[in-house]
């Protein structure tokens, strides 16, 4: 049974690497995150769990930083924002001009990435229900949807075509 | 961010949560359970909550398991709802997880979390109050089992020191016609005004409701004039609405005329919708 009276020191995976870092036992991971180890792309916005601008991954799945408490992380892979570098979803939003201010893309970007990886090819009600969890003040909605279809086809071209070249190869 | 000083505790067991509970109260201190933290986390930031001591129940291996055998099928407390909604439980209880919260919170917000929890909605426990579910609950006096009916009246109420382990199901729910409704005032994702679960179950229809009164509700005298017989379906449904027991409920999101309006209607159409299956 694991129990933290005090400031603890835990280790969290944090984008492929380990980060030994101080904390609370109430702090939550955004604060964790942006405060102590100065990863500042996850977004505080309503620390209510209803916007999405502090959308993370926790292996693989998108939570709210905002109510994921730190030693939650312990054990677990953490991925943020600054952990995906030039992947399709970015490339998409970037291309569909997926962003207006921008304070919200953090938390879709993670998501979609995330959405993709669940559903490579995913039905537009599935990417409703999953891109609800986040909030668009700029109500920049229809380019960020369009920016989502643009990186499944991306995507699904891309498996096509390495699905074609290994069975050309056999 | 919790903004006071809290002790977080990582039971492993069912036994080591209840004495951990057990230990940090006779220290005169206030421990509280938590699982998903979406509540917790949010209402301590708000200073609605407070705690001395946070005890993570979602290690305890039962908390997190689900169990299919012949007949029944038991949720561990601590599952998330999209855990939960992954297992494929039956079409009710998928539809009324789905509508919680959003996707990526329900990646945090429990079975147990939900129904226990402090906000008045409480929706998951609709299908399991309808479909005769029952709770393991786990305290300082061990584990005990009951039917969920006799501890929820308006909330899941447990001892001190007590906490929900499990939920269980019959299988045979997964194979009852259903009908769900849940209706909001603005976006898809917002709090209910409604949310209806009914179902062609033992012989009659039942139905369980969350929003139109302050609490959740399951009622034997609603649901009598509802099945009455010899009565057109308006007017068994409207017999219905007023043996609930306690008034309509009245806030910012709706008057109670239009919760009732929504019942009413959302009454109906279910009825003949599962009158016409039967």
């Amino acid at each position: 049974m694991k129990r933290y009276e005090d400031q603890v020191k835990l280790d969290l995976e944090i984008n492929g690497e380990q980060h030994g870092v101080y904390v609370e036992p109430g702090d939550t991971l955004l604060h964790t995150l942006r405060v102590k180890l100065g990863m500042t792309g996850t977004k505080l916005g309503c620390e209510n769990g209803d916007c999405g601008a502090c959308t993370v991954l926790l292996d693989g799945k998108p939570v709210k930083a905002c109510y994921t408490l730190a030693v939650d992380a312990e054990g677990r892979s953490v991925t943020t924002i600054e952990g995906l570098h030039d992947t399709t979803v970015q490339r998409a939003y970037a291309s569909e001009y997926g962003f207006q201010c921008g304070y919200c893309t953090p938390g879709f970007v993670v998501n979609t990435y995330a959405l993709l990886n669940e559903h490579p090819d995913p039905a537009p009600e599935t990417t409703r229900e999953w891109l609800e969890s986040n909030l668009c003040r700029c109500t920049g909605y229809e380019t960020i949807e369009n920016a989502v279809r643009c990186a499944a086809k991306e995507n699904t071209s891309v498996k096509g075509k390495k699905s074609r070249e290994a069975s050309e190869g056999d | 961010m919790i903004p006071f000083k809290v002790t977080y505790i990582r039971p492993e067991s069912a036994q080591e949560a209840a004495e951990a509970f057990r230990e940090i109260s006779d220290s005169g201190r206030s421990p509280r359970f938590i699982a998903g933290g979406t509540e917790v986390v949010t209402k301590a930031r708000d200073h609605a909550l407070t705690a001395d001591a946070l005890i993570d129940l979602k290690h305890v291996p039962e908390a997190r398991a689900c169990e299919r055998d012949a007949t029944h099928t038991w949720f561990g407390a601590a599952l998330t709802v999209n855990d939960v909604i992954e297992t494929d439980p039956c079409p009710l209880l998928t539809e009324t997880l789905r509508r919680i919260g959003d996707h990526t919170v329900r990646n945090s917000i429990t079975l147990g979390g939900n129904i226990a929890g402090q906000l008045p909605y409480r929706e998951a426990v609709l299908p399991f109050l309808l479909f005769d579910g029952r709770v393991e609950v786990a305290g300082p006096d061990g584990i005990r089992t009951v039917p969920l009916a006799e501890l929820f009246d308006k909330r899941l109420r447990l001892g001190k020191g007590e906490y929900a382990l499990r939920f269980r199901l019959p299988n045979a729910a997964s194979q009852a016609p259903s009908f769900y409704r849940r209706r909001t005032r603005d976006s898809r994702i917002d709090y209910p005004l409604m949310t209806l679960c009914m179902a062609a179950f033992g012989g009659a229809v039942r139905f369980a409701v969350s929003g139109v009164l302050s609490y959740p509700v399951r009622d034997a005298r609603a649901e009598e004039a509802l099945n009455g017989s010899g009565q057109a379906a308006p007017d068994r449904v409207a017999a219905a609405v007023e043996k609930l027991p306690g008034r309509l409920h009245e806030d910012m999101r709706g008057s109670a005329d239009y919760r009732r309006a929504l019942l009413l209607a959302g009454l109906l159409d279910g009825l003949g919708e599962l009158e016409s299956k039967s």
